[in-house]
């Protein structure tokens, strides 16, 4: 009674599970659409700053030319954790994010030249969501909780090189190389899971990108800088196993800052930041398209009292900028009052830089979200 | 003292702790954030592929389960001309002493001797009164053929019965033997096979305890009925042949012989339950597109009834489908029905006498396949279909088989979503 072939006798039929939905949108936050949340390269100090020392810190990732900061070799690490509440009509959530957000080392060769090797956080995209929705299994429709997480995030890896012929100038160039993963999991558990099979699935996006940056830090009076820092994208590159399936340009971008300061300890910072997110736009699907974006932001820095011949410096800032990628259609707006603090815990051979940002993300959803921003630095100069 | 110095002493401590406490707490992820659904998050657009094929490449009915002798129970049924099954007992070695004052006294005489059997309700049906007449089956012809047993339940060798109303049929019952003829059989040390029969006007099933459903039949008798201080002695049954083989002679001690029933079905159809017990073995091919590339959502078996009016037609039967463990190189059908394993499955209940399609859900069991067709050793992708009570009923679901007109055969319909990425933004 063998049969020689299986027979077909009914076409096969391709039933959309939900209707309208679009490819990988249940991120469930606001800062989190898309390919993430992006960090900025910002180093702790230039956090408590809102983001106005960037262009002169060789801790954050941005401006090669303020490498020359090192002074001499050492190496930082930063955790950055974040605190995030997100609020709706019908309820809120809270969640944690932890991240090791930089990790940077400088060589000092010389007098004039300054190495630097960094990673930094490019964008996050941890996130975990549930959702109760239905579909049509056979002839019967089904209701299922389905469980969607993300981890992980794209990093830039930066290697950079200063040099400042004299007190007035400092140049510097710098390679980036972009990778990084997202390791998805997607569980849909059917309410009557004996009928109907559970899917669970994952998958794991990984990311490879580079990129090329220059700046310059310029000093024209002992009390007032500029500054300024290009970076030009290269190809980047999604993958799935082995196989490339999108590719897009890394973001290029361009700041200034200026910096002042009308009394001895006491600096005034103000900055601009633009990037064009939306060379990112192919990486991903079409509802995904990233939209380019100002960030501006305005700090000031004093010092206080010293420990050991090592003063303690005190940082407050402000920052709005425009995140990358959309929320349900609407862009999302980003506003971050900071503070901060260098502790020197070793005199001047080792800071602990601390940092919190409040976070207010909204956009015309009836989403809002909340986040306090931590950064905890340490830095080695030995 | 230096105040000042003291001051940021402690307010270095007080940051410090504040950036550990800080690092701790937030040491401990937790993403969900699912509060913002579904305006943020409307769920994953998966593309679900709902196909029917007959997926079926060999179908058979499968007898022999359980096997001769091995029954949970035995069964008892007496319906007219249409159904007969009976059950026999061995008790091949009976005491002939009992001791009396620390000695073995020689048995003379005996009473109240009694077989007591244990009753399970779920199979039993009586209605008015039922008889359970004992007979002696032991003979020196074959009496491993059913024929020939079967013809010793007969007058003549009538050796006890006893009569109940339907209430009494419960728990354990007593059905007694003629002392004298048991005496008889241990004065002269000849071994006592019991066949037992139920009758009844109206038709019945008494199920019965047996020894591999953990439910001795024991045989009860006063040695020295003049004596009230003398126990009643209590056998369980053996049996001396077939000799130097435990596993054959444990077989025998007691087991059922079905004597009438309906023809199996002919034609194209196979069929699930009755007596003898068959179960439906079906071997299934299914393409790799669905099981090497797809995760399967739904998967439910389409078949057809046809209606088996012999018996029962208007009760309601059980059929539940287990996966089949054999691996490919099993070719006997009645293991690879054997080697079962559960899995999360749709009991399906159904009147024999019915007709029309069915479907039972056997989602987990091709998902089972799927996880299984990268291994070792090649598992057969067949699901056996039986009755939740196998030899207990004489009920009998007839099923059209893959030689069976188009739209009658087996068929297996399947929702499932290609393994494709996602996740992409």
């Amino acid at each position: 009674m063998r049969a020689p072939h299986v027979r077909l006798v009914v076409a096969v039929a391709v039933v959309a599970s939900v209707a309208g939905a679009a490819p990988a949108r249940a991120q469930g936050t606001l800062s989190t659409q898309g390919f993430g949340y992006p960090l900025g390269g910002l180093s702790a100090r230039s956090a408590g700053t809102g983001g106005a020392l960037a262009e002169f810190d060789h801790l954050s990732s941005r401006n090669p030319a303020a490498l020359d900061g090192w002074g001499r070799s050492g190496l930082y690490f930063q955790y950055d954790p974040e605190l995030r509440s997100i609020s709706t009509a019908s309820g809120s959530d809270h969640s944690t994010i932890a991240r090791f957000g930089t990790i940077g080392a400088g060589f000092a060769i010389g007098s004039r030249w300054t190495v630097g090797i960094s990673s930094h956080s490019f964008l996050d995209r941890s996130w975990s969501t549930s959702v109760r929705s239905g579909q049509r299994l056979g002839d019967d429709s089904v209701s299922f909780t389905e469980h969607f997480s993300s981890q992980g995030g794209i990093g830039d890896k930066r290697l950079a090189i200063s040099y400042h012929p004299n007190r007035l100038i400092a140049v510097g160039v710098g390679l980036h190389l972009y990778s990084g993963e997202n390791r998805l999991n997607l569980v849909r558990q059917f309410d009557d899971s004996v009928r109907y099979g559970t899917l669970d699935r994952d998958i794991t996006l990984s990311y490879t990108g580079s990129g090329a940056s220059a700046g310059l830090v310029f000093t024209p009076f002992a009390r007032f800088a500029l500054a300024g820092s290009f970076r030009q994208g290269g190809t980047m590159r999604l993958r799935v196993v082995d196989t490339i399936r999108t590719e897009a340009k890394v973001p290029s971008r361009f700041g200034v800052a200026a910096r002042l300061e009308p009394l001895t300890g006491l600096t005034v910072l103000v900055g601009a930041d633009h990037n064009a997110w939306s060379k990112l736009n192919g990486l991903g699907s079409a509802t995904a398209g990233a939209r380019d974006a100002w960030e501006y932001s305005v700090g000031t820095e004093f010092t206080g009292q010293r420990t050991r011949n090592a003063p303690w410096t005190y940082r407050l800032g402000y920052r709005t900028r425009d995140l990358p990628f959309s929320a349900a259609g609407s862009t999302v707006t980003e506003k971050l009052f900071s503070g901060g603090v260098a502790v020197p815990v070793a005199g001047p051979r080792a800071t602990m830089e601390l940092a919190v940002q409040r976070a207010a993300r909204d956009a015309a959803t009836a989403v809002t979200e909340k986040a306090w921003l931590l950064s905890v630095g340490l830095s080695i100069r030995p | 003292m230096d105040v000042s110095l003291d001051w940021r002493k402690r307010a270095r401590g007080v940051l410090l702790g504040l950036a550990l406490g800080a690092g701790v707490a937030a040491c401990g992820e937790d993403l969900e954030s699912g509060a913002a659904c579904p305006v943020l998050c409307p769920g994953q657009n998966l593309a679900v592929f709902d196909t029917t094929f007959e997926a079926v490449s060999f179908d058979t009915s499968v007898t022999g389960i359980p096997g001769f002798g091995t029954e949970a129970s035995m069964y008892l049924a007496h319906r007219g001309d249409t159904l007969d099954v009976r059950g026999v007992l061995r008790y091949d070695t009976l005491p002939s002493t009992f001791v009396k004052s620390s000695a073995d006294s020689t048995i003379t005489r005996l009473d109240s001797a009694y077989l007591l059997f244990q009753v399970n309700p779920t199979a039993t049906r009586v209605r008015g009164s039922v008889r359970i007449d004992l007979f002696d089956v032991d003979t020196t012809e074959a009496d491993t053929v059913n024929a020939v047993v079967a013809s010793l339940f007969r007058p003549d060798r009538l050796i006890g019965g006893t009569t109940f109303d339907s209430a009494q049929v419960k728990d354990s019952i007593k059905v007694f033997l003629d002392n004298a003829k048991l005496l008889a059989k241990v004065t002269g040390k000849q071994r006592l096979r019991i066949g037992v029969r139920a009758t009844s006007a109206l038709g019945t099933e008494v199920d019965l305890g047996s020894i591999e459903g953990g439910q001795t039949t024991v045989l009860h008798f006063d040695p020295a009925p003049e004596d009230t201080a003398i126990k009643a002695l209590s056998v369980t049954p053996t049996s001396a042949t077939p000799p130097n083989d435990a596993v054959l002679s444990g077989d025998f001690l007691d087991y059922t012989i079905v004597v009438k029933a309906p023809a199996p079905p002919t034609g194209n159809v196979f069929s699930v339950g009755g007596l003898p017990n068959r179960r439906a073995f079906l071997r299934f091919e299914v393409p790799s597109r669905i099981l090497d590339s797809s995760t399967v959502l739904r998967a439910s078996l389409i078949f057809t009834q046809q209606p088996n009016r012999s018996i029962g037609a208007r009760d309601t039967m059980a059929i539940v489908p287990e996966l089949s463990l054999a691996g490919e190189d099993v070719t006997d059908l009645t293991r690879a029905a054997l080697l079962l394993g559960g899995f999360a499955f749709d009991t399906l209940k159904i009147a024999p006498g019915d007709s029309g399609t069915r479907v039972m859900e056997v989602a987990t069991a091709v998902r089972q396949w799927a996880s299984a067709s990268t291994a070792t050793i090649k598992q057969q992708r067949a699901i056996v279909l039986r009755s939740t009570r196998e030899a207990t009923s004489p009920f009998e679901v007839y099923i059209s088989s893959r030689e069976a007109p188009a739209a009658l055969r087996p068929r297996l319909r399947v929702n499932y979503a290609l393994r494709s990425s996602f996740g992409i933004p």
